[in-house]
């Protein structure tokens, strides 16, 4: 089987794993939510869900740590080359805007989106603000591997580590914000 | 009383506001000051503190003077009224 089409296999296999992923977790959040959504005096909303930015973080969750760490520990070890490595970009990179459109898609039945007020501007700022210092965390690394001499994929590896890893951060802040207050 | 990190020291009466103003959704008043209904939830949960414009947008709303819906929970005052307390 030709690594194309084992990526295939594997990209296929992850999209149909985290669509259930994101369906159980949208469907626990709404559970969890409930509550918090009719209020103590008044009438009841409209729409009784949970908030549409939050499942989709958790959604852009799930999608990293299986795309990442799935095809991040079946192919450690691949002996990359600068077309191997541009090939596996250009594929994670086209999975995980399926795998988005995907889950937002079907996060789309439940909440409706709403448009962002200033505590989602300062969800965000906040963020990115603690991203940044997981992306220089791992840029110090590249650097170091680099003037280290090491190999093309472990740098290709490091990267994209570094990548997921301050996307993590960026999306776990964010979540840890809406849920527990900025 | 130490207030959790996440909780902030502004209290506020926006629920019982809402209640008395024909019972008034948190979707209608987010409507009405330009915010999200989960934001009104998070503000009338103590969870944010909105902006001093949102804040007057929402005092605007319910017609009253900003201090009858927000109130800064005094550290030292909380500690007094807990000591006053008599069994």
């Amino acid at each position: 089987m030709s690594d194309a089409t084992r990526f295939a296999w594997d990209a296929a296999a992850l999209l149909v794993l985290v669509a259930v992923a994101v369906l159980l977790v949208a469907r626990v959040m709404i559970a969890s939510h409930k509550g918090i959504a009719r209020p103590a005096a008044g009438r009841v909303g409209s729409s009784n869900v949970a908030a549409f930015r939050e499942m989709s973080i958790v959604a852009q969750i799930v999608a990293i740590v299986a795309v990442y760490g799935f095809l991040g520990v079946r192919y450690w070890g691949l002996r990359f080359t600068p077309v191997t490595a541009t090939g596996m970009l250009i594929g994670v990179t086209t999975l995980m805007i399926i795998i988005g459109i995907v889950s937002h898609a079907a996060i789309r039945i439940w909440a409706a989106p709403e448009k962002p007020d200033e505590r989602d501007f300062l969800v965000n700022l906040r963020g990115s603000r603690n991203a940044y210092w997981a992306m220089a965390a791992g840029a110090w690394c590249v650097l170091l591997l680099t003037i280290a001499r090491q190999p093309l994929g472990l740098l290709f590896y490091a990267l994209m580590g570094a990548f997921a890893l301050a996307e993590l951060v960026r999306l776990g802040s964010q979540l840890f914000y809406y849920r527990f207050g900025v | 009383m130490k207030t959790p990190a996440s909780q902030t020291r502004v209290r506020n009466n926006i629920r019982t506001l809402r209640f008395h103003h024909q019972e008034m959704t948190q979707e209608e008043l987010g409507d009405r000051v330009g915010l999200t209904r989960q934001t009104i939830i998070a503000i009338e949960q103590g969870r944010y503190s909105p902006s001093l414009e949102a804040a007057f947008k929402i005092a605007r709303v319910f017609g009253v003077p900003l201090e009858d819906v927000f109130q800064y929970e005094d550290e030292h005052k909380v500690g007094r009224e807990k000591s006053n307390v008599r069994f």
